[in-house]
């Protein structure tokens, strides 16, 4: 009986590497690419909602919101660049990691991206992050270690705080990094983005539909209830820069969509 | 799966192709899009309208089935012509390039017949980019952004010829249902958490203005009205 178990043991660890049990996941073959070759943003519908009365319960930003950057024509895939690039915009208003260029205006408001000195950051984090190397886009630490490479050449550290997933997610870490002017980086599968309108007692809530893998950058934390004629609702967003070219405001719904969030911090 | 491919499934998702997609932007807001398409359609409109209204019903029917293939020859030829048909651009259909030149210069190398602010004496980070159909490489929109130094005004600018719905431009569309007049101008405004929007049609273009970090509809309308000649 114990010669049974013993050879049962040595069966199973015999046999367990060879079905891939102890094998160990690599970037490029297990990791999902953010910015795909099927990446497309589209408009797909709007809703509105005629309310009586609505009040903002919850509205943690950022200081001046964050800059939206998006990619040109080459970059393709460069969603990862530009997010990376919104991040060093982000923070080149306490610092200086877009050389030679400030992202505010003298008011402190965030600016577009401009032709050159953003555009620069942007090819080098797009080679950094080696978008495209593989297949179309980036992985998770595609981006993670571009950015942390790119940042350090410019004399800086970068901090990465994992706050979890769609079902960990830590709001009290998200709130307190807005709160304390951190951004998060948030890597999604395809969803919906929002844009939110306001004319007399309503609301038009506009989706766009991001067709693929996508990273997105959030600063704020955003909770409006509405008091309608059936009753209340109560929507729930993230403030976020979409890093694709969207003409307004726009918001995340932290859903099933949500692969992993990071603050990420650079001093 | 080419782009293309996925764009063209993406249609089909949304059951509707290019025209269809700019004809339902345009039902829902008629006078943002005052093109030669519509005057014709309204045009067609007004000559049933006059039948219905003096002829008996059965000379109706009669003349109808002469009149109508008369009004699909004469009519219905400016809708079979590429120029004045309505089209919807998806994100994957045109590409988006800087330009060296600002939207004054642009609009002085076609005659003049842009509006733009002409804040370049007392503004700064003045950024201009063109967007370009992929397939013909016409230009379907300009985009300027410009920050006055002296009011604190931030815009952004986008001017298409009104055929051109660019899909950047649904929300926008959709969100601006306040309406009014400046200078017999029809404006379509709305605002959100963050910024004021406005649309006007003048003289064949379209043009989408952004007050960028200002939710103040008067300060939009101040700016229509400077924009406007």
């Amino acid at each position: 009986m114990k010669q049974k178990k013993i050879l049962g043991i040595l069966l199973a660890i015999f046999c367990l590497p060879l079905c891939g049990g102890w094998t160990t996941p690599t970037n490029a073959d297990n990791e999902s690419y953010y910015g795909g070759a099927q990446f497309i943003s589209f408009y797909s519908n709007s809703e509105q909602i005629s309310y009586s009365s609505k009040q903002i319960k919850t509205d943690i930003k950022t200081a001046n919101g964050a800059p939206n950057y998006y990619p040109d024509a080459t970059l393709p895939n460069g969603c990862g660049a530009a997010a990376g690039a919104t991040i060093l915009g982000f923070y080149d208003k306490y610092m200086d990691t877009i050389k030679n260029w400030s992202s505010v205006l003298p008011n402190g408001m965030y600016k577009k991206q401009d032709a050159v000195y953003v555009a620069q950051v942007m090819k080098a984090l797009f080679d950094e992050m080696n978008t495209n190397a593989t297949q179309p886009g980036v992985t998770e630490n595609d981006f993670l270690t571009g950015l942390q490479n790119y940042t350090q050449s410019l004399g800086f550290s970068v901090n990465y705080d994992y706050i979890g997933n769609v079902s960990t997610l830590n709001y009290t870490s998200m709130k307190s990094a807005f709160s304390n002017n951190r951004a998060v980086v948030l890597f999604i599968k395809p969803d919906n983005l929002y844009s939110i309108t306001n004319n007399s007692n309503t609301d038009t809530i506009s989706t766009n539909y991001i067709s693929a893998n996508h990273i997105l950058i959030a600063y704020g934390y955003y909770e409006i209830q509405y008091t309608l004629s059936s009753g209340t609702r109560t929507d729930t967003y993230l403030y976020v820069s979409p890093c694709v070219n969207l003409a307004t405001q726009q918001y995340y719904k932290v859903t099933s969509s949500l692969v992993s969030a990071y603050i990420v911090d650079i001093k | 799966m080419k782009v293309q491919d996925f764009d063209k499934i993406i249609r089909e998702m949304n059951a509707c192709d290019n025209s269809a997609m700019a004809e339902s932007l345009i039902a829902k807001h008629p006078e943002v899009f005052d093109n030669r398409e519509d005057r014709n359609r309204r045009k067609a409109w007004s000559v049933k309208k006059r039948f219905a209204i003096f002829a008996p019903p059965a000379a109706v029917v009669c003349l109808a089935s002469i009149l109508i293939p008369c009004i699909l020859l004469t009519g219905g030829s400016d809708s079979s012509n590429n120029d004045s048909e309505n089209y919807y651009c998806y994100a994957g259909e045109y590409s988006i390039s800087f330009s060296d030149k600002t939207l004054k210069e642009i609009s002085m190398a076609t005659g003049g017949g842009i509006l733009f602010f002409d804040w370049y004496d007392v503004g700064s980070d003045c950024v201009t980019s063109i967007y370009n159909l992929n397939d013909t490489d016409e230009t379907i929109c300009v985009n300027e952004s410009i920050y006055n130094l002296e009011t604190d005004d931030y815009i952004e600018l986008n001017v298409s010829p009104s055929k051109y719905i660019l899909d950047i431009f649904s929300v926008v569309l959709d969100s601006c249902v306040d309406e009014i007049m400046i200078d017999n101008v029809k404006v379509k405004y709305s605002v959100d958490a963050t910024n004021s929007y406005g649309i006007i049609t003048y003289n064949s273009y379209t043009y989408y203005l952004t007050l960028m970090y200002n939710s103040d509809a008067q300060r939009l309308f101040s700016l229509i009205e400077e924009l406007l000649p």
